[in-house]
């Protein structure tokens, strides 16, 4: 069964998204990985405190708060990776967490290393653009989210480059005091750009916080459960930043004049790791929302139950689950209605399960949820565990009846069969050899006796008359006449009655005809228990009863035997189980060594 | 059917006979022939039988239990019409199986005149010819292997241990329908000896006494049937 989304499928991701998700899915070593990524981002962020760069000439609180904001970035993403493996989210901040680090070597020398840390700067300016406007998917939707985000790359990319071009000097400490990359740009068109990029800053900033206001307004309650934290964050971060920044006309919080603007730049950009990783811990527990949702459905969750449940499991009362019917070769609700396939829009989303290539499930639901591609597969895992035990449990429940009713069938073609063979014993050959016998007799009464012929003919007469007799027990035990003509009561008296062991016949309740396969099973029940008292307890004394209660006929043989009995000994107690499970009954044995043993059969009144 | 042999038609006993089994009939036709009976007609079902039996009124309807269509007691349901509606006739039904079931219901005809045997007892002639001759002449009789079947059923308690052995074979040909003088003739004693016996008998085992032989004989059954 593969799951495809409409309207988008859900492993759409974009080029960066899918490096970081392959990122991802190398082979880890677990803590060791851990472990050196914090180690390069100590290394960083110790080259960072210790090197001569722009930071190094701040105060103390400033520069520990920077690395701090750093490391917490590398932190952030170490636990986003762990915990949220398939999401880029993890692997994204511990990138802007290096590069974070590394754009703290700004000012430094050589100046090579000055400009890679004025580009970086730009690297995870850029990727939190890209985190914010993807959240949670890793996906961007629309056109608008990608020229906001290429706008913003594009953006921070200049602004930093303005800015590095710019400063005629730098403020690291020991180092030569000019701006290696001080370009001296006439101040006029410094003039020009500077408000130019300030608008670009403005409109960037707003801009985004309107696109990201509707979307928000859009989404579902439990996703703006996840976008909250980070788009709040980012857009927090974003307003200082560009507020402070490009109002009072400072380049980097290294170089800020006043120290109070660079502590608000850094609790912003500390908001962000935090931010970010809220979100993204929520998404988690949307999905373990849904895996709760599979275990508590539990056994047998019916279509109706399943529908409620993921509508109530994600905050989507309108969500509904068509499922294709094989048997009306239509999609049906959960009602059971045929239904129709609704198209896809803006607002409903329609996921389609398939099994084997053919739909046969889809998921109409609020599209917000697609915004998840997890929670979707979590859904569509849910519903197709549902689904498949729902028809696993029909086709096995099916298999079943069929087995039971070819089981009757045999039975009562046995019984016909033993049926016929009484009958054609009775009215054929009894009769022939009777006619003969009498014939016989017809001969010798004109025989004067004495004769040896008359002698022979006598002795004919009666060899006959024994084997009539033969054949009337042999009938007689293949399907007793009396039990087609008088029902089990009389029946079994004629077994207590031929029974070597003193048989005590109890019958209770009406002496009503029973279904013809539930008197045949009780009669040969009632037969084998017998001969195996007969033959394995050494009792002395049976006492048979046939209780009918309610739609329930109660058979019990019960001897004063030595006990013992098991199963699959010769007894016949397969024999006697299968008999009254045919037509819809059990047998119970119980059977102590010692004794004394008892069987009983229940078998309802109808049979099968 | 057969010509009358001779003259005193009026003491001669006539026969229906009632059997699909064409040579079974045709058998018992000659047995009964030989013994001297005139098989009036032969019928094939029960349908023809009845009719048969209106048209000749014979002394004995000697009838097979299974005929068709059914195959199962058609002989049964036309023996009591028979005995309802033509109450000189008697009637012998032979059956392939013996039921007690089946000898009840046809002992409670409200007269006697009934036999009920199986029917591989034609073969043994002497004891068959004497058997239609008893149901002819207004008795019950009852297959001695029904009886011994009931006689011989294993009880713990069993109240036909009181009785003396003597006692046991008065009483098992009072099942079989014999009446105190058959019994008296067949044991040897005289009915006077053998009307102790039955009293000693139906008071041991608490059954009523009652003057109708094949009454007698329903009752011991269904004594012995139920205990």
């Amino acid at each position: 069964m593969g799951v495809r989304a409409a309207p988008a499928a859900v492993t759409d991701y974009d080029p960066l998204s899918r490096f970081a998700v392959r990122l991802n899915s190398l082979p880890a070593a677990g803590v060791s990985v851990v472990l050196a990524v914090l180690f390069v981002a100590g290394v960083l962020a110790y080259a960072a405190a210790t090197l001569p760069t722009n930071l190094a000439a701040a105060p103390m609180p400033i520069r520990v708060a920077s690395i701090g904001v750093g490391t917490l970035f590398v932190i952030a993403g170490v636990i986003g990776v762990r915990q949220r493996p398939r999401s880029p989210v993890g692997a994204l901040l511990v990138v802007v967490g290096f590069a974070y680090l590394v754009g703290r070597l700004q000012g430094a020398d050589p100046p090579g290393l000055g400009l890679a840390a004025n580009l970086a700067n730009s690297v995870w300016q850029g990727i939190i653009f890209y985190i914010t406007y993807s959240f949670p998917t890793g996906r961007l939707r629309s056109p608008v989210d990608r020229w906001i985000v290429i706008g913003g790359l594009g953006y921070t990319l200049v602004n930093n480059l303005f800015v590095l071009v710019t400063s005629p000097t730098r403020a690291a400490p020991g180092l030569n005091p000019d701006n290696p990359w001080f370009l001296a740009l006439p101040q006029t068109s410094v003039e020009l750009v500077r408000p130019i990029l300030l608008v670009i800053g403005y409109a960037l900033i707003f801009g985004g916080t309107a696109w990201l206001t509707r979307r928000w307004l859009a989404s579902s309650p439990p996703m703006r459960r996840v976008l909250t934290p980070v788009y709040v964050s980012a857009l927090a971060t974003g307003l200082v930043a560009v507020l402070l920044r490009a109002t009072l006309g400072v380049v980097s919080p290294s170089t800020d004049p006043t120290q109070a603007i660079s502590v608000a730049l850094l609790i912003a950009y500390g908001f962000l790791p935090i931010g970010f990783l809220v979100g993204l811990l929520r998404a988690q527990i949307a999905r373990a929302a849904v895996a709760d949702l599979v275990i508590e459905l539990g056994d047998l969750p019916t279509p109706p139950r399943l529908r409620i449940a993921l509508a109530a499991a994600l905050h989507d009362p309108t969500l509904d689950v068509i499922t294709w019917s094989g048997e009306r070769n239509a999609f049906v609700d959960t009602a059971g209605e045929i239904a129709q396939v609704p198209i896809p829009d803006s607002d409903r989303a329609v996921t389609v399960l398939e099994r084997a290539g053919d739909p046969s499930a889809i998921l109409v639901h609020d599209s917000a949820i697609l915004d998840d591609p997890g929670l979707v597969t979590a859904v569509a895992t849910a519903v197709r565990l549902t689904l498949d035990n729902e028809r696993l449990e029909t086709e096995v429940g099916r298999q079943l009846d069929e087995v039971r009713a070819s089981r009757a069938r045999v039975a009562a073609a046995a019984d016909d069969a033993r049926r016929r063979i009484e009958r054609d014993i009775h009215d054929g050959t009894q009769q022939r050899l009777l006619g003969v016998a009498l014939g016989l007799q017809d001969v010798r009464g004109r025989l004067n006796s004495g004769t040896p012929e008359a002698a022979a003919l006598d002795e004919m007469t009666d060899q006959l008359q024994s084997a009539l007799t033969e054949l009337r027990q042999l009938a007689q035990g293949v399907h007793p006449a009396v039990l087609t003509q008088h029902g089990l009561g009389p029946a079994l008296r004629g077994l207590a009655r031929r029974s070597p062991i003193p048989v005590e016949l109890v019958l209770s309740g009406p002496e009503e005809r029973l279904a013809q396969s539930v008197e045949a099973a009780l009669y040969f029940i009632a037969s084998a228990a017998l001969s195996n008292a007969q033959a394995h307890s050494r009792a002395s004394q049976v006492v048979m009863r046939v209780d009918t209660n309610g739609n329930e006929v109660q058979l019990s043989v019960r001897d004063d035997g030595q006990g013992g009995a098991r199963e699959g000994r010769g007894t016949g107690i397969t024999g006697m189980r299968d008999r009254a499970e045919t037509v819809g009954g059990r047998l119970a044995i119980d059977s102590p060594r010692g004794g004394p043993t008892e069987v009983r059969a229940f078998v309802p009144v109808e049979g099968r | 059917m057969q010509p009358p042999e001779g003259g005193a038609a009026a003491l001669r006993m006539t026969v229906v006979l009632a059997d699909d089994a064409v040579i079974v009939r045709e058998g018992v036709a000659r047995i009964l022939a030989d013994a001297g009976m005139d098989v009036v007609a032969q019928a094939g079902n029960a349908e023809e039988l009845l009719v048969a039996v209106e048209r000749y009124q014979p002394s004995i309807a000697v009838v097979d239990i299974r005929m068709p269509p059914t195959f199962t007691r058609e002989g049964l349901d036309a023996a009591r019409v028979i005995r309802d509606r033509f109450p000189s006739v008697t009637v012998l039904l032979l059956s392939s199986y013996i039921e007690v079931q089946d000898a009840m219901d046809l002992l409670g005809s409200p007269a006697g005149g009934v036999g009920y045997l199986l029917k591989e007892s034609a073969a043994d002639v002497g004891e068959f010819i004497a058997s239609v001759r008893a149901v002819a002449l207004g008795g019950a009789i009852v297959d001695p292997t029904l009886v011994a079947e009931l006689l011989g059923r294993q009880r713990r308690v069993d109240p036909l241990s009181e009785l003396t052995p003597r006692e046991r074979e008065v009483l098992a040909l009072m099942a079989r329908g014999k009446s105190n003088a058959g019994i008296g003739h067949e044991l040897w004693v005289s009915e006077g000896a053998v009307e102790k016996y039955v009293k000693s008998i139906l008071s041991k085992l608490e059954i009523g006494p009652d003057a109708d032989a094949h009454r007698r004989v329903r009752a011991v059954l269904a004594y012995l049937d139920s205990r």
